[in-house]
């Protein structure tokens, strides 16, 4: 069950729709959350909602999208559903698997 | 056909997922783990850190620990890991002990089975650490005593690895064999030095009982002197003056001289232990035997009796009365003739300088003394010799003589083994003139 209240942007054109799975105070998941903050406002700006889930608030959300660690983070659209694992620290890597890494873009 | 690439797809997917987790939780990205029932949150990365420092400080321990830890994998006994004390303990490195059998460590296949058979009965009756102790060999051959403490891990209840713990007790061993040495050696010394004593002890009272003999025998030759000194006169008057028949002119001679003998005997008790009153010299030891031996030589001579002489070069002068050990070597002497007088036989007299004492010892080839007899040769009035007029004094006399010197007699006999008289005299304060 996703937690409507964690969302942090609107989603602008319904253009990604992304969902963070975090511990909520511990260190992996603060970085993610800092690191995803940093990749929408520099390369998403006004286009990306977020949504960011506590699995030790909302253990069953977790479950529901096959969450087996966290961070996670899920995007939900465009399709397909992609999931990256980890801190969100290698922006390339991540931008990457988000498709939004053009040519001549690190 | 389709949907079973549809399944490859999914699996392909869900393999790269997998790989994708294990690279976030090997990098320690990863602070949650989210299970069927719960969430486990890890922080990977401090827990990291602390298996780190506790395996870096097992590691040094492990190295650190002087006694030699072997582990070997079950069943087979192949050495699979060594701490670093294996190369002090066995002269191996580490890694030459890797991948070889166990029974590597043992001084020969005797020891090795031995264990082997411990380590079944541990198994079987369910127990998890094996004492032993044993043979090692070491890598240039070397065998060195060493106990082990075998442990056993278990997976699923069955023993997949034994980690020895091998500690050299070559030293302990030393140790406890040197104690044991000690101790008989100390047994051996009470047992001496109270035999010692129980022999000074005897000794002590023998001179005591000697000394109190002596000292009444001269009390009773003082007394007896004057009365017999007057039979003598009274006995010489009637031989010379009455006139007797043949057979009491012999009788009266017989009594003259019994007395006179008598008279000698008292003369010879009045001196027994008293201190003498004639001034010590320092004398020629070597001399005086010289001069002995010319009083009695030609009795010797008759007896067929060889003397041999061998005498200590260096021998000191020493501060005696010269007549009166003149005296007690003559009565050796003549004891040492009269013992060897029926075959003949040698007479051996030896002379020796021992520090602050000179010893002269003299041994004949003569019949012996029997051992209930020794210890009463010094004592007045005890002869061996009745038959041939013995008087019993000879040797108390000799006994009295050297006391009074400070010296002692020591005497060793056997039956048909002969007899050694030995005296030993002080020289201190002899000086050379």
């Amino acid at each position: 069950m996703n937690n409507p209240s964690n969302a942090t942007q609107k989603n602008q054109g319904g253009k990604y729709s992304l969902r963070l799975f975090v511990a909520d105070g511990e260190p992996n998941s603060i970085k993610a959350k800092e690191n995803l903050a940093r990749i929408c406002e520099t390369h998403l700006k006004g286009r990306c909602d977020v949504e960011i889930i506590d699995v030790l608030v909302d253990f069953e959300a977790a479950l529901k999208n096959n969450i087996l660690i966290t961070p996670t983070l899920l995007l939900v659209d465009p399709p397909p559903r992609i999931t990256i694992f980890g801190n969100l620290g290698d922006t390339g890597k991540v931008m990457s698997a988000l498709r939004l890494l053009y040519k001549g873009e690190v | 056909m389709k949907e079973q690439e549809i399944s490859y797809q999914e699996l392909q997917a869900e393999l790269a997922e997998v790989k994708a987790v294990i690279t976030a939780l090997r990098r320690g990205e990863v602070d949650a783990i989210i299970g069927k029932d719960n969430v486990l949150v890890v922080r990977l990365i401090e827990v990291e850190a602390a298996l780190r420092r506790e395996k870096d400080f097992l590691q040094k321990l492990y190295n650190a620990i002087a006694d030699a830890i072997i582990t070997v994998k079950l069943p087979g006994r192949i050495i699979e890991q060594v701490n670093n004390s294996v190369e002090r303990i066995f002269g191996y490195k580490p890694e030459e002990f890797l991948g070889k059998g166990g029974e590597i460590i043992y001084a020969n296949r005797e020891e090795y089975l031995r264990i082997s058979e411990k380590i079944k009965d541990a198994l079987e009756q369910g127990i998890d650490i094996v004492y032993s102790e044993h043979y090692f060999r070491k890598k240039n051959g070397d065998i060195f005593p060493g106990d082990i403490t075998i442990s056993f891990i278990k997976e699923n209840n069955r023993p997949v690895r034994a980690i020895g713990v091998v500690r050299d007790i070559t030293e302990r061993k030393r140790d406890e064999e040197e104690l044991q040495r000690y101790r008989g050696q100390l047994e051996e010394l009470v047992e001496e030095r109270t035999a010692e004593l129980k022999a000074a002890n005897e000794q002590l009272l023998h001179a005591e009982k000697l000394a109190i003999l002596g000292g009444l025998a001269a009390s009773i030759a003082h007394e007896f002197r004057s009365p017999v000194f007057g039979i003598q006169m009274v006995l010489q008057e009637i031989k010379e003056k009455a006139s007797l028949k043949k057979s009491e002119q012999k009788l009266i001679s017989l009594a003259i001289n019994e007395n006179h003998r008598m008279s000698k005997m008292l003369l010879n008790l009045k001196d027994l232990y008293r201190p003498s009153t004639d001034t010590s010299a320092p004398s020629d030891i070597h001399q005086i035997i010289e001069e002995a031996l010319e009083i009695y030589r030609k009795k010797l001579q008759i007896s067929k009796v060889k003397v041999v002489k061998n005498f200590a070069e260096n021998m000191p002068k020493v501060p005696i009365v010269a007549d009166h050990i003149k005296q007690v070597f003559l009565n050796f002497i003549i004891n040492a003739e009269e013992e060897m007088s029926a075959s003949g036989g040698f007479l051996t007299i030896q002379t020796r300088v021992l520090g602050e004492k000179v010893q002269i010892s003299l041994r004949d080839t003569g019949h012996g003394i029997a051992k209930d007899k020794l210890n009463k040769i010094f004592e007045p009035f005890f002869t061996t010799k009745l038959s041939k007029g013995g008087t019993g004094l000879g040797l108390a006399v000799s006994y009295g003589i050297i006391k009074n010197h400070g010296g002692n007699i020591l005497v060793e006999s056997a039956p048909n083994a002969g007899s050694i008289f030995t005296v030993e005299l002080p020289v201190t304060g002899a000086k050379e003139i």
